[in-house]
């Protein structure tokens, strides 16, 4: 996996400190490392969030130790502040910042085009295209950037990230260094503007080595020869090479491979565009590469002709595909293509988007807040619920639809704050799970308390990073590479923060639920309410070979084909069958976790526990 | 040695569709071919979609399979099947176990406000699948994955069937040897379901 092929680069590197926060697609680099973490005698952990995974290989490549920080794109908003400094700074070991966008979208909020950070940061940038790559271009990132003193952007995207290939492996380098010091304060201390304008001048210089010193590297280079040119970069240069492949075009075009897109390699560009008619440029997302390439183009008079997003039909949005690639390339060439017929079926094929599993905590916890909602008087259109980044989030699928917004790591809270700022007379209610919260509650909810904004927030806390595969969070007492720890308590946190409601609830126990959420949306003006909904993912205690309780059966003598099972809890376990005509519901016995909950909401006793009399 | 072979799994989460996609990649790294795989999925929950993509031969540089192209599609159910349409065109054989799992929506349209999530018929999934493969083949594998008591077995055993098949470009062997190496729980029972489908699959008629 190509997640796993940046591990490898970094262990090939000698990288001394890892830390990221968890993101797809960017989640199995550090838990490859983990896994040998011990074993080579590097720290690799999860940080509380990307910030603070930024800041720890920054602080240990101030200290000369090869580092790296990993984070999917919205991650990279989170830590932008610090790796903007960073270029002013600069490193003196080796430092990569990952970061793993995803063209589809397929698992994030935004298409965010993160190459765009490389020119805000002034940061050199490596993109590659395959697993391959992806370890080569990581282990030339650290000779780069201790070359530059800078830090080196990796960016990837999910095709590169979650592709499985071969990869060949090189030496792992043993690097013996103790971490080391030395006080500099022009250089670390951004609190003199003088020095500030100092090392802009100074970043600018190291700017300008980059190329020669990339090209000692052999980053960047073209395949096939003719005065008609292809400049890609990135997964998109897979589907270019394919393409081409396919029409017999592969030694006849000029395919300019970037893999430094940041700063734009011009000598090297400039010495294999001269003799080109004309190039297409193929890129995912945003046209980044094609804005500069027409300013070169343009600026050295070329007089060569562009084609870029507009001329070759390639979309600004969405991921690539070899087909969107092949019609670009067959019209820039000029050459006859016909599409494969793409007949859509004549049935409609249902959504099968993946739901909260079977015995979820987070649909008891929505559960209980929705009935909470009817019993304290209030309509559910007319109380907002905030959700945030998380598993809970899929609590916006029927049958719950239960969440008005899901925006940005903590946000939930942030959002309600806003709501009743602006004077909304309702209450608002904010869910956000554990991890979240540690990541970007904390500062909205102490917020909500110094300017007593009344809110209700809900912390789902499920004791792990569900989402993206099951992650440590600060509660836990070991991490996955073997580190004690000291955990924290969400509770304590809370109180700390001088939140004064605030109530601890196991959302198994419904009825205890929606009286705490009842009580807490008729509270007014005492500020924050906090209710912690504890309970572990099911996934995970699924995984342990265990599950909740009893298993749940159909006594069909007393069902009464309401559906209410399916309709009110919307558990993947439950489905449906028809028999004499009438459509009853089903429990899959081995999708059961026994958790109870369609036993809870029947209102015919018709679901039991596994032997239990009839 | 074939330049490129594009095979295409669809299933539901938790059946197992990245499994065979890992099994059927490491079979082809053994024989010498180069391989990619992808998928379309991020979270660990279960019962969402999940489409993987194996490509493998000589030397294989593409990270997705074109439209239309795929050589061989393996489907676990059948709704993910079609729902891979894209990636079957007029050479593309179909093996598609003869099992629905209704999604959670598919539940709940028996309420009005959700009636267009019903699940189609078989009859309906089948032809839709006919009309634009050259071969669509499907199995009733359940009763026989009940027999040999492992019904989690459904991957290995579909593979099986696709090994048996003129279009694979793989020794069985190496299957087995990939399935040891890569499924570590049952293994045995396994290899027994992955012979069982190749069992079957050498009576069926893939042309």
């Amino acid at each position: 996996m190509g997640n796993e092929a940046i591990a490898r680069g970094a262990i090939e590197a000698g990288v001394g400190v890892a830390a990221g926060y968890p993101g797809t697609p960017s989640s199995e680099v550090i838990m490859a490392l983990s896994r040998v973490a011990k074993e080579l005698g590097i720290y690799v952990e999860w940080a509380v969030n990307e910030k603070v995974a930024l800041e720890i290989a920054l602080g240990a490549a101030f200290a000369g130790i090869r580092s790296l920080a990993t984070m999917k794109a919205p991650g990279a908003n989170v830590a932008s502040d610090s790796f903007i400094s960073a270029a002013y700074s600069g490193v003196n070991g080796g430092m990569v910042i990952l970061i793993a966008d995803d063209p589809g979208p397929h698992t994030t909020q935004t298409e965010q085009d993160s190459r765009w950070y490389a020119d805000l940061a002034k940061l050199p940038m490596l993109e590659p295209s395959d697993p391959q790559e992806a370890k080569d271009l990581v282990v030339k990132g650290y000779t780069l950037s201790e070359s530059l003193n800078l830090p080196i952007i990796l960016r990837t995207t999910t095709r590169v990230n979650h592709t499985v290939g071969d990869v060949v492996y090189g030496e792992i380098e043993r690097i013996e260094r103790r971490p080391k010091f030395v006080k500099d304060v022009e250089r670390y201390v951004r609190a003199s503007m003088v020095g500030n304008l100092m090392r802009h001048k100074w970043l600018n210089t190291q700017l300008a080595k980059v190329e020669e010193e990339a090209s000692k590297l052999g980053l960047n280079r073209i395949e096939g020869d003719g005065n008609i040119g292809i400049i890609t970069s990135g997964v998109s240069y897979s589907y270019v090479v394919e393409s081409l492949k396919r029409i017999n075009m592969d030694h006849k075009v000029k395919v300019i491979k970037l893999e430094m897109t940041y700063p734009l390699p011009r000598s090297f560009l400039l010495k294999n565009l001269e003799d080109l008619e004309k190039v297409l440029i193929v890129e995912e997302l945003d046209p980044y590469l094609e804005l500069k390439i027409r300013a070169l183009i343009q600026e050295e008079k070329l007089g060569i002709e562009i084609w870029g997003k507009k001329e070759s039909n390639i979309p600004i949005e969405g991921e690539l595909n070899p087909l969107i690639v092949m019609k670009a390339i067959t019209k820039f060439l000029g050459i006859e293509f016909t599409e494969p017929e793409m007949r859509e079926p004549k049935i409609t094929i249902t959504p099968r988007p993946p739901p909260m599993c079977a015995g979820c905590p987070h649909r008891f916890s929505y559960y209980a807040l929705l009935k909470a909602i009817k019993k304290a008087g209030f309509k559910l259109e007319e109380i907002p619920v905030m959700g945030d980044i998380g598993c809970y989030a899929l609590s916006y699928e029927p049958p719950l639809e239960a969440i008005w917004t899901e925006h940005a790591m903590g946000a939930s809270i942030g959002l309600a704050l806003g709501l009743k700022a602006s004077g909304f007379d309702k209450p608002v209610v904010a869910t956000i799970g554990d991890s979240t919260f540690f990541h970007a509650g904390i500062p909205p909810l102490l917020e909500a308390v110094h300017k007593n904004l009344d809110v209700v927030v809900v912390i789902l806390d499920n004791e792990v990073v569900a989402m993206t595969g099951h992650q440590s969070t600060p509660e836990w007492s070991t991490t996955e590479s073997g580190r004690r720890t000291t955990p924290i308590d969400i509770s304590s946190l809370v109180k700390g923060l001088g939140v004064k409601y605030l109530k601890i609830i196991n959302p198994y126990n419904i009825d205890e639920a929606i009286k705490t959420f009842t009580d807490a949306l008729k509270m007014k003006d005492i500020g924050p309410r906090v209710i912690i909904s504890k309970a572990p993912c099911a996934l995970m205690v699924v995984r342990q070979g265990r599950i909740l309780g009893p298993r749940r059966i159909i006594d069909y003598s007393k069902c009464r084909n309401c559906l209410l099972c399916i309709v009110e809890t919307g558990c993947p376990a439950l489905t449906t069958e028809e028999e004499a005509n009438k459509i009853r519901p089903v429990i899959v016995r081995e999708l059961c976790v026994g958790c109870g909950h369609c036993e809870y909401v029947c209102p015919f006793n018709a679901i039991i526990k596994e032997g239990e009399k009839k | 040695m074939i330049s490129e072979f594009d095979l295409v799994i669809a299933s539901v989460g938790g059946q197992g569709g990245l499994t065979l996609s890992r099994v059927i990649a490491e079979a082809a790294l053994s024989y010498g071919y180069s391989v990619r795989t992808g998928e379309t999925l991020g979270m660990s929950q279960r019962f969402g979609s999940v489409l993987s993509f194996v490509m493998f031969g000589k030397d294989v540089k593409g990270s997705l399979i074109p439209f239309a192209k795929a050589d061989v599609l393996i489907g676990l159910e059948l709704l993910e099947a079609l729902r891979a349409w894209r990636f079957i065109g007029s050479k593309t054989l179909v093996l598609v176990a003869r099992i629905s799992i209704p999604p959670v929506f598919s539940s709940l349209s028996h309420i009005p406000k959700w009636s267009s999530y019903k699940y189609p018929t078989i009859n309906d999934i089948l032809t839709n699948l006919r009309e634009r493969a050259e071969k669509v083949i499907d199995i009733d594998a359940l009763p026989i994955l009940k027999k040999l008591n492992n019904v989690r077995g459904l991957n290995v055993f579909m593979l099986g069937v696709f090994a048996a098949s003129p279009r694979n470009p793989i020794p069985k062997s190496l299957y087995e040897d990939a399935i040891r190496r890569v499924i570590k729980r049952n293994t045995e029972l396994n290899i027994e379901t992955f012979k069982t489908g190749y069992e079957l699959g050498q009576k069926l008629k893939f042309t």
